[in-house]
């Protein structure tokens, strides 16, 4: 008589984590954004994004 | 011309665009228009020699502000709307060859910071109910300039999916008295056969229902309605967990890996719902290295999609994909 096998778990994938951020990342999440409008001849406006070290108080 | 129409069938907008016909269509990359304007080089929509990330007006854009008169007159069955609101392009960098997960993690969070300033700067304008983030990459879903940018529509209305997505939740909540979106999040995470990517704040997975083969969800772990409700920490991890699935897609088939990018936040008109939680969906069109997905019939007449794989299978495909 045939004996259905055991029920197996699917077996558990491994996830792959992201490394962790980078001395340089960290940094940049400390930098201040800066947006800076200009408006040209023709009437476009653009904004620019700019990053730079945190201002000390 | 550019204007809104009711479609009373399904209750929705469509916009009319007709100046999009004559939209830049892939052009050399020595005439880019979206790269830097170099010194003697021809002038392109960036006067400048350099930048570092800027954003604009699309100049073909399906929305702007003041909208443009109709072309037609509407009636009680076919109502009419200008087409108001904002379409921008937002320049990822300078470098024509580039890509968003080419990036580094700090400009990628340099990114997402203006995002967010986009997200509440267009949502703080009168008349905007919700502001729509995208990206199209790859000529295979109609890309017609190849510089590195993103798109961003400031809607005066919520857009159909969206509303759908939130009466879902709605209805979700009212059941049960949680978020659906963290329901889904849990749920995906305790089973683990469909993640992709985890990291401390965001989690990329393959949905259970997946209607692209390689459709693939990156969700806040935490329940976080939009970008501006991140912290810092939570921003810097969606920079890295979103470059390592962008590496992990560009790495499947050695190819650039083409895709349609949405986030999916909190509408910016009213306070948000019990079920606004913040993720971005990719749907890559195609489901092996030559053979793309097609909406067809089916998914385009009956709005059911055909997928033709397991999302199990396809997240383990992502999983073993060897990172640069």
């Amino acid at each position: 008589m045939p004996v259905n096998p055991p029920e197996l778990s699917p077996p558990v994938p491994v996830v792959p984590h992201p490394d962790p951020p980078s001395p340089e990342a960290l940094m940049a999440m400390e930098e201040d954004m800066r947006r800076r409008e200009v408006t040209l001849a023709d009437g476009r406006s653009l904004s620019f994004y700019d990053f730079v070290p945190r201002e000390e108080d | 011309m550019s204007e809104r129409r009711w479609h009373p069938l399904l209750g929705e907008w469509v916009v009319t665009a007709t100046h999009r016909q004559d939209r830049t269509f892939l052009p050399p990359p020595d005439y880019c228009p979206l790269c830097p304007t170099r010194p003697g080089g021809f002038p392109t929509e960036v006067p400048q020699a350099d930048y570092r990330f800027v954003v604009f007006d699309n100049k073909f854009p399906s929305m702007r502000s003041p909208a443009p008169e109709v072309a037609v007159e509407g009636n009680d069955l076919h109502p009419v709307a200008p087409a108001e609101g904002a379409c921008e392009v937002v320049l990822y960098t300078p470098e024509h060859g580039g890509s968003l997960g080419a990036m580094s993690i700090p400009d990628i969070a340099r990114l997402v910071r203006v995002w967010t300033d986009r997200y509440q700067n267009l949502g703080a304008r009168p008349g905007i109910e919700c502001v729509f983030i995208f990206e199209n990459r790859g000529e295979a879903i109609g890309v017609t300039i190849h510089h590195p940018h993103g798109q961003i529509y400031a809607f005066p209305f919520i857009p159909p999916r969206i509303e759908r997505e939130r009466s879902q939740a709605e209805a979700h909540a009212h059941r049960t008295g949680r978020c659906l979106m963290c329901d889904v999040v849990a749920d995906e995470t305790k089973d683990g056969r469909r993640l992709v990517v985890e990291g401390e704040h965001f989690v990329a997975f393959i949905p259970f229902f997946a209607r692209y083969p390689y459709e693939t969800w990156l969700v806040s772990k935490q329940h976080r309605a939009s970008l501006a409700e991140l912290s810092r920490a939570e921003s810097l991890d969606l920079a890295c967990v979103l470059k390592n699935l962008l590496q992990r897609f560009d790495g499947l088939w050695q190819r650039p890996f083409p895709y349609m990018m949405v986030m999916h936040q909190a509408p910016t008109a009213s306070s948000a719902a019990v079920g606004d939680h913040l993720h971005i969906e990719f749907y890559p069109p195609m489901r092996t290295p030559v053979k793309m997905k097609y909406l067809a019939g089916c998914e385009s007449g009956a709005g059911t999609f055909i997928n033709d794989t397991l999302p199990e299978d396809k997240a383990a495909e992502l999983r073993q994909v060897i990172l640069p």
